[in-house]
């Protein structure tokens, strides 16, 4: 159980921890982005340069990472106005894979080969961080803004019509997105002091949407998801040749039992609220308004009751 | 108040509204009416800025609406139900009730964005029971939309439309799906949202609710208005009849 606690360990689920909470901030809004590739390698490069060639700080430059990882969601968020659902995905993991390619025939950052030698950033730092991100998150989520989030992703033509300007909080959950995957990026790059374009592969994104797929798409969900399976194949070494395989099968057992993941939307207030399975009888006044409005309303209770 | 004037939606090559002009009178119920198929849902879409009209225009208080984004119209003070029940599904009925004020907070109170329902804006959560109270489903605030009977989801709609204090609400179908007594309340409801000072127009099927509480009724059939005036003189207009039961 040692290895649980591990400083690698630590680190690899604070980074999948805010490579998760990037993609949920766009998924709840109803944006199907898979750029967080792209916004990570942004990051880590932009960190990775302004540590090594500007000689800055490793907390400015992680500061400059996660606004960098911001500014690049511009053009996807251009893209989100013209497509939707599975084309945004992929036409959003297409240009995530751009940015990758960009970095990958670029000399000055290694090209292929890589960067390497930037300053190390301690673990703790990096479990701060994920702590600090996670909270974050989940105030805003519970936030009157974050509500709004969920019914513009819910529906955003309702939204809309109930004055919400849907595509500017769109851009906005995508920007907040590119934020916590540029700022993961810069923390992979200082912990680890090497990257290259193959660490900013399609492989990543598949890893972190099954972490949200068996999390649910809340703040809370991400972070059981991300920690839950990138601790499960170091329980036991010899699994962790059977990974992927074991993430198969659990992703698909999720998709029967559990389609809405761990902790979908609002199933936690409403597992927390005492007597949620009924609902609460009107007040007697109300019973007693007038016949009619009494009848109505009692059938209005008895059908909760049933449904 | 709301002014119509030669409006027209073409799809592909299909006149859904052909040439309508009406006008909705400040604080009055007005109504329109018309068999399926006759355009009423494109006429709300058009004015709430869902769609696109190809001809004419639509102003509300000398403000051209025409042109506008949905946001922009709600912004405006216009807001609307839809035919079917459209909440927020995963949202608390409360919940479902602050996004009618979401634009207004904006503007206004920043903080209070990042704030839990619980706390900050004091005015709108005080908003936010008294629209229950009025619709008596101030014991449901806190239960999730989707888990209500049907006919309630349609009152925490017509609720919702309350929280935005709009000076225009227009209900789409309200009574559909309903049962008589439900409508009777709805009916009710109708004329207390107008009696707080907003304008409603209302799209509906039900012919005893429409004649009970109009001001005036605008008659579509077939995109085009055949029939405009109180709900008396509708019922007499042969046009009307001739619609409606068949010649």
């Amino acid at each position: 159980m040692d290895v649980l606690l591990s400083e690698p360990v630590q680190a690899l689920v604070a980074i999948n921890v805010l490579l998760t909470l990037s993609l949920l901030f766009p998924f709840v809004t109803g944006v199907w982005s898979l750029g967080m590739p792209g916004f990570m390698a942004v990051g880590a490069y932009g960190s990775s340069w302004l540590t090594l060639s500007m000689g800055w700080g490793v907390g400015p430059a992680l500061v400059c990472a996660a606004l960098a990882g911001a500014a690049v969601t511009l053009p996807f968020a251009l893209l989100t106005l013209r497509i939707r659902d599975i084309y945004l995905a992929i036409a959003t993991l297409a240009a995530a894979e751009l940015i990758v390619l960009f970095f990958s025939h670029f000399k000055p950052t290694g090209a292929v080969m890589g960067l390497t030698g930037m300053p190390f950033l301690e673990t703790r730092w990096l479990v701060l961080m994920a702590v600090g991100a996670v909270l974050l998150s989940a105030l805003l989520y519970n936030s009157r803004l974050g509500k709004a989030l969920i019914a513009l992703g819910t529906d955003p033509m309702v939204a809309s019509c109930h004055g919400l300007n849907v595509p500017m909080l769109q851009f906005a959950s995508l920007a907040v997105g590119g934020a916590l995957a540029g700022l993961a990026g810069g923390c992979f790059a200082h912990y680890y002091s090497f990257i290259s374009p193959g660490n900013f592969s399609f492989h990543r994104t598949t890893d972190i949407l099954m972490f949200l797929v068996v999390g649910g798409l809340t703040p809370l969900g991400s972070v059981i998801g991300a920690a839950v399976l990138t601790l499960v194949p170091q329980v036991i070494t010899s699994l962790e040749k059977w990974a992927p395989a074991l993430y198969g099968a659990i992703v698909l057992l999720m998709a029967i039992y559990m389609p809405s993941g761990l902790l979908p939307k609002n199933r936690l207030t409403r597992w927390l609220r005492p007597g949620r399975a009924r609902v609460s009888p009107p007040p007697v006044a109300d019973a007693m308004r007038s016949a009619k409005g009494g009848k109505a309303l009692r059938a209005a209770t008895k059908g909760a009751h049933n449904a | 108040m709301l002014e119509v004037r030669s409006l027209s939606k073409e799809f592909h090559g299909v006149r859904a509204i052909d040439d309508v002009s009406f006008d909705v009178a400040v604080n009055s119920i007005t109504s329109l009416i018309g068999p399926n198929g006759a355009g009423k849902t494109t006429l709300i879409n058009m004015v709430t800025g869902v769609m696109p009209p190809t001809g004419g225009s639509i102003t509300l208080s000398g403000q051209p609406l025409t042109g506008r984004k949905p946001h922009q119209i709600a912004g405006l003070g216009v807001r609307r139900t839809f035919q079917t029940v459209r909440l927020f599904s995963g949202l608390s009925v409360r919940e479902n009730l602050l996004i009618g004020r979401m634009n207004d907070l904006m503007a206004r109170s920043m903080r209070s964005l990042f704030l839990p329902m619980k706390l900050g804006d004091a005015e709108g959560r005080w908003r936010a029971d008294e629209v229950l109270e009025m619709l008596g489903l101030a014991h449901l605030a806190d239960e999730i939309a989707i888990d209500l009977p049907y006919g309630t989801q349609r009152r925490v709609e017509i609720a919702r439309v309350l929280m935005g204090r709009p000076s225009l609400a227009l209900l789409d179908e309200p009574a559909a799906g309903m049962n008589e007594q439900e409508t009777e309340q709805l009916v009710h409801d109708v004329r207390r949202i107008r009696d707080e000072g907003i304008t409603v127009f209302l799209v509906e099927h039900d012919m005893s609710m429409v004649m009970s509480v109009s001001d005036k009724i605008v008659v579509l059939n077939f995109g085009r208005k055949i029939s405009e005036g109180t709900p008396a003189q509708v019922q007499r207009d042969p046009e009307v009849i001739k619609s409606y039961l068949g010649e």
